[in-house]
């Protein structure tokens, strides 16, 4: 995938302008770039080892949007695209693993994996959250977008402020009540 | 519910955490009055709430970390590559896994090794890799397993080379070790291929039992050749090394290493045949020559250590055959055989030798006829010298020579018995 720095800014600006088609252009690229990174990163790491999902995002945003344009906006704006993209890729990479236990072939296989499910309680957890997030959304969309990026982009309450250009309180609020309303979905499944 | 629903059950909500918990209740029934359903509604939200930041049991650190050492390990089964057809994994090493596959185009299996991502992306490495996969491709040895492509998908690098069926020296070593003869023709094989690619310019750098194949039919195969030099260990200060873990498993192993190879050195093709000494003393003893309970202690053994005679292990073993084992083990490199092509006479002339004693032993005189003391020396000696006619008529003329020879040492002896006996009557 070819993509400049410069497209990257423009599509940044572009979203923070309210131009929601921006950000379909941008979530591919960044889902990509945050791929690739992950994977390359995690080749570099001991089995196992854990790191900051902010970490790495910072780290797409620097390769992405190149310093000239490494201004709080665009950033906070990325990191928005990016805490998505983050719950995009978990839960896709579950729905697949879901998919192959469903379908695999091999009875050894399937035993292990029931095993490891019994092991590790629910290991589609984050599939469960996943719908509720959706459902949330339905009801109230800003919720589910400080979720995500609290959740799956690392971002402190100023961050996720600035990226949805409302105030620290409001976060606050936004992510108790969430929060709250989460767990209880979650404790229903 | 709907958003409206929603943003009043917040509403009480948020309002109800701004006050102390034992004023709630009486808050919640003046706000809601009659509506059980709305009170009901804000009472479980209330009771969710926690101080913690958690949502799911993992969080998405550890579950993207999860997900991405599982995703290190890219799984190719049933994938189509090119014209290959993935059917099932067979192996994985320090280099990367291998599966076996299908080439559609021939209707033939192959083996078809993906490399390691961290080894693909050092591009001079790499590079390297390259040319000396091509020189390897290009040596056509019967011992030697044959590569039919080297080829690059998405982001990974494969070889495509011959499906050995057939066990790997580890497993046969395992299993049971095997007999003096068959050590000796095992050997015989594996320095013939040593000989071939010596000859090319190229050191295999990693001769040990994983690769190393011997097919049900006799036919040994060394792998790997040229690939070795992409996961050479990076030594530093002669005894530190780095060991790659995963799982707890370690990939990569020093127990074969050459001195020089272990204390940092540059290597040439003696390093070789120092590892193929390790192998064949593996073989013969069914242990290492040089032991320790840590890499580093290994290595020390191998840099200072003499191994034990390999007599402490099974004394049948032939002095001749010692003599070669230690020749190939010597540490420093002007002792140790100085050609592939050396040990391969010498292991060679052993086997004629052991040919030779093994028939008087039989039958009280030498075989002269064309059979070979078993059949799987015959299978084993036409596959070895298949490539080559000329070689093939000097055996025999050599073969013939050494009967010949023995053969007259016994007519001399009769000779002598008859005219000692007839001069002493």
């Amino acid at each position: 995938m070819n993509i400049t720095s410069n497209q990257v800014t423009k599509l940044l600006v572009e979203w923070g302008d309210g131009d929601e088609t921006a950000l379909e252009k941008l979530m591919p690229l960044v889902y990509e770039e945050l791929h690739q990174m992950a994977k390359g990163y995690m080749n570099q790491q001991n089995a196992g080892h854990t790191f900051q999902t902010t970490e790495l995002i910072h780290e797409a945003y620097l390769k992405l949007a190149k310093k000239e344009e490494q201004n709080w906006k665009n950033r906070a704006h990325f990191f928005g695209v990016a805490a998505q993209a983050m719950r995009h890729i978990l839960v896709d990479y579950a729905r697949a693993k879901q998919m192959q236990k469903r379908g695999g072939t091999e009875a050894i296989h399937i035993t292990l994996e029931e095993n490891a499910l019994i092991s590790n309680g629910q290991p589609d957890e984050i599939i469960a959250l996943d719908d509720a997030l959706s459902a949330l959304e339905k009801l109230d969309e800003r919720k589910m977008r400080v979720v995500e990026l609290k959740f799956f982009g690392g971002l402190n309450i100023d961050e996720i402020a600035e990226a949805l250009k409302v105030s620290r309180d409001t976060v606050k609020n936004d992510w108790r009540f969430a929060k709250s309303w989460l767990l209880r979905e979650l404790s229903q499944t | 519910m709907d958003s409206t629903k929603f943003q009043e059950i917040e509403k009480i909500y948020q309002a109800a955490l701004g006050i102390p918990p034992e004023m709630r209740p009486d808050y919640l029934t003046e706000v809601c009055g009659n509506d059980d359903e709305l009170r009901k509604e804000v009472e479980s939200l209330l009771s969710f709430d926690t101080p913690s930041d958690q949502l799911i049991k993992k969080t998405p650190e550890v579950l993207a970390a999860e997900m991405f050492s599982e995703m290190k390990q890219t799984d190719f089964n049933g994938k189509e590559i090119d014209q290959y057809k993935i059917i099932s994994q067979i192996g994985k090493g320090g280099m990367g896994t291998v599966y076996l596959a299908k080439d559609k185009s021939l209707g033939r299996k192959i083996a078809i090794k993906f490399l390691d991502k961290k080894l693909s992306r050092d591009q001079d490495r790499l590079q390297r890799f390259f040319l000396e996969a091509r020189t390897a491709s290009a040596l056509n040895q019967p011992n030697i397993i044959t590569i039919y492509e080297i080829g690059k998908t998405d982001d990974h690098h494969f070889i495509a080379t011959e499906f050995i069926e057939g066990k790997t020296l580890r497993e046969i070593i395992e299993n049971e070790p095997p007999k003096i003869m068959s050590v000796v023709e095992i050997a015989i094989q594996i320095a013939s291929a040593l000989k071939a690619a010596h000859d090319a310019g190229i050191i295999h750098r990693d001769i040990k039992p994983d690769n190393i194949m011997v097919r049900p039919d006799g036919l040994v195969k060394v792998l790997d050749f040229g690939v070795a030099k992409l996961s050479e260990q990076e030594i530093e200060a002669g005894i530190s090394i780095r060991i790659e873990t995963q799982k707890g498993m370690i990939i990569g192993t020093v127990d074969y290493m050459s001195p020089e190879q272990a204390g940092g050195e540059k290597v040439d093709t003696l390093t070789d045949i120092f590892s193929f000494g390790v192998v064949l003393y593996f073989l013969l003893a069914g242990k290492l020559p040089f032991e320790g309970e840590s890499p580093g202690s290994v290595i020390t053994s191998i840099l200072t250590k003499e191994p034990r005679s390999l007599n402490e292990f099974d004394e049948k073993i032939p002095a001749e055959l010692i003599k070669i084992v230690r020749k190939a083990l010597e540490k420093e490199k002007k002792k140790r055989f100085q050609t592939a092509q050396e040990m391969l006479e010498e292991l060679k002339y052993f086997k004629k030798h052991l040919e030779v004693s093994e028939a008087i032993g039989k039958s009280g005189q030498p075989n002269i006829s064309e059979n070979s003391p078993t059949d799987e020396t015959q299978k084993v000696e036409t596959a070895e010298y298949t490539e080559n006619t000329d070689d093939q008529r000097k055996f025999d003329l050599r073969k013939v020579l050494v009967f010949s020879t023995v053969f007259l040492l016994l007519v001399v002896m009769l000779f002598s018995y008859w005219y000692f006996a007839s001069g002493y009557n």
